[in-house]
């Protein structure tokens, strides 16, 4: 997996050496990426591959069970796959791959677990828009873009040691958003590190765009997949995760809303089945809380 | 016999569970609210972006109470409206409000704070996304139908906020990032 030459001119070299040194996706995991940019893997190579992780398959197996895939448990750990399709398997991959590299997050006033909490609460959020938008056949690989999109401040507090005061003074003395204080400061901000992460694991060019973009001002070429991410970080904001020593000082491109058929009623149902779904994971793991 | 009215209270639905022990620390999250009568305990929220916190305390009885809504009006849904009504401005307000004349406020000598309501940076024409300010317009027009003046306010802007209200005195802290920013 390499980084793209445009990209690493943008960024230091130690951050360079940040995202390729980063912990590289489980195999099967490299696997699924394959698959959701028209490789040829099979499922049934992808299950003798993952079969060896234990806890993975009870996973797969647990969200497999569940009634919005009939409430039988799967006969074979293919017949799970299959009915929980790529992207969902990626992840519950991801999902745990994340929750180990992700530590607090200085820079931006955010504790150990709140930096996975607010990119899962954005999944869920694209989940909402799905449920309550079906006509926007919403691409699944927006849960991904969603899951990631500020997958950069982990490298930003892995290797800036800055206080998240410094970041906050910049931007009420220059009166810019916290991203752009981040690139005034530190000469990038989170969604360029943020992009070249997917980048570097392969994902399909739909997400590194959407991470890439997201507090963007105006996307005039916006794709449904970075609408979907840029509303699904707005709504996980506004139900509280993910806020931070930034708040609410970012931007969001002001038609994303128009594109995907909003109205303030919509958005509003939006916001209350992610804020239930956010509750639910938090009943369920205590250090959430 | 009548039942002794509880020190605190602290709930999100119209039964609000009771017996929380007094004298310390009560969390309240999106879609919660709480009441208490005794004097040490101290009522605090946290992630308030565009939510806004409702803080009420009466001076003669030393009741505070405080309420973390998420959004304006409970029709954009009726049934969460029902299952957990200090979710929106028009049903929450009520409640805690309601909660707390159990506990001997009195609507005439409350102190009323509002905290939260932020905006989203350069968001202020968008309509359809702008909660925080439809926030504060409807909890102001509920509290002003009802003849209850607004002491107070740190609202609006873009910075995350919580709020400590202390039982014994009143006094509202808000703190963002660390930093005390106010104090009501």
């Amino acid at each position: 997996m390499s980084l793209a030459p445009s990209l690493r001119q943008m960024l230091p070299a130690d951050i360079v050496r940040g995202i390729t040194h980063l912990d590289p996706l489980p195999a099967t995991a490299g696997r699924l990426v394959a698959m959701l940019r028209g490789g040829d893997e099979s499922l049934s190579s992808i299950a003798s591959v993952m079969e060896h992780d234990h806890a993975l398959v009870a996973s797969i197996l647990k969200r497999a069970s569940t009634a919005r895939f009939t409430g039988s448990p799967p006969r074979s750990l293919v017949e799970a796959l299959l009915r929980l399709g790529t992207v969902t398997v990626l992840d519950v991959l991801l999902d745990g791959h994340l929750r180990k590299l992700l530590t607090s997050a200085t820079a931006y006033g955010l504790g150990e677990h709140d930096l996975w909490l607010h990119g899962a609460a954005s999944q869920c959020a694209v989940r909402a828009l799905r449920a309550e938008r079906p006509a926007l056949r919403v691409d699944p690989v927006a849960d991904l873009g969603a899951l990631l999109h500020d997958i950069g401040k982990l490298i930003v507090a892995r290797y800036l040691k800055v206080d998240a005061g410094t970041l906050v003074a910049h931007a009420r003395e220059q009166g810019v958003t916290y991203t752009e204080a981040e690139r005034q400061l530190f000469g990038f901000d989170h969604t360029l590190i943020g992009a070249a992460i997917a980048e570097h694991w392969s994902f399909p060019a739909d997400v590194a765009f959407a991470i890439r973009h997201h507090h963007d001002r105006d996307l005039a070429g916006s794709s449904p997949v970075l609408d979907a991410v840029v509303l699904a970080n707005l709504v996980a904001k506004t139900v509280g995760t993910g806020l931070g020593a930034e708040g609410l000082n970012f931007t969001v491109d002001a038609s994303c809303h128009r594109r995907l058929g909003l109205t303030f009623e919509s958005f509003g149902r939006i916001c209350l089945a992610t804020k239930e779904a956010v509750d639910a994971l938090r009943a369920f793991e205590p250090e959430l809380r | 016999m009548a039942s002794p009215v509880p020190s605190l209270v602290v709930g999100s639905t119209a039964v609000p569970p009771r017996g929380a022990a007094a004298g310390g620390r009560i969390v309240v999250g999106i879609g919660e609210f709480a009441v208490s009568s005794s004097p040490d305990d101290v009522i605090v929220t946290h992630a308030l972006g565009s939510c806004i916190a409702v803080c009420i305390w009466d001076p003669v009885v030393r009741v505070g109470g405080l309420l973390h809504f998420l959004l304006p009006e409970s029709k954009i849904n009726p049934e969460r409206a029902r299952k957990q009504p200090a979710t929106f401005a028009d049903t929450g307000i009520p409640l805690l409000f309601q909660t707390a004349y159990a506990s001997g406020i009195e609507k005439k000598r409350c102190h009323v704070r509002l905290v939260g309501g932020a905006e989203v940076a350069g968001m202020q024409g968008v309509a359809a996304l702008n909660v925080g300010k439809r926030n504060l317009l409807v909890a102001r027009q509920i509290l002003w139908q009802n003849g209850v003046l607004v002491n107070g306010e740190a609202t609006g802007g873009t910075i995350p906020r919580s709020v400590a209200l202390r039982a014994s005195d009143g006094v509202v802290e808000v703190t963002s990032a660390r930093d005390v920013v106010a104090s009501l």
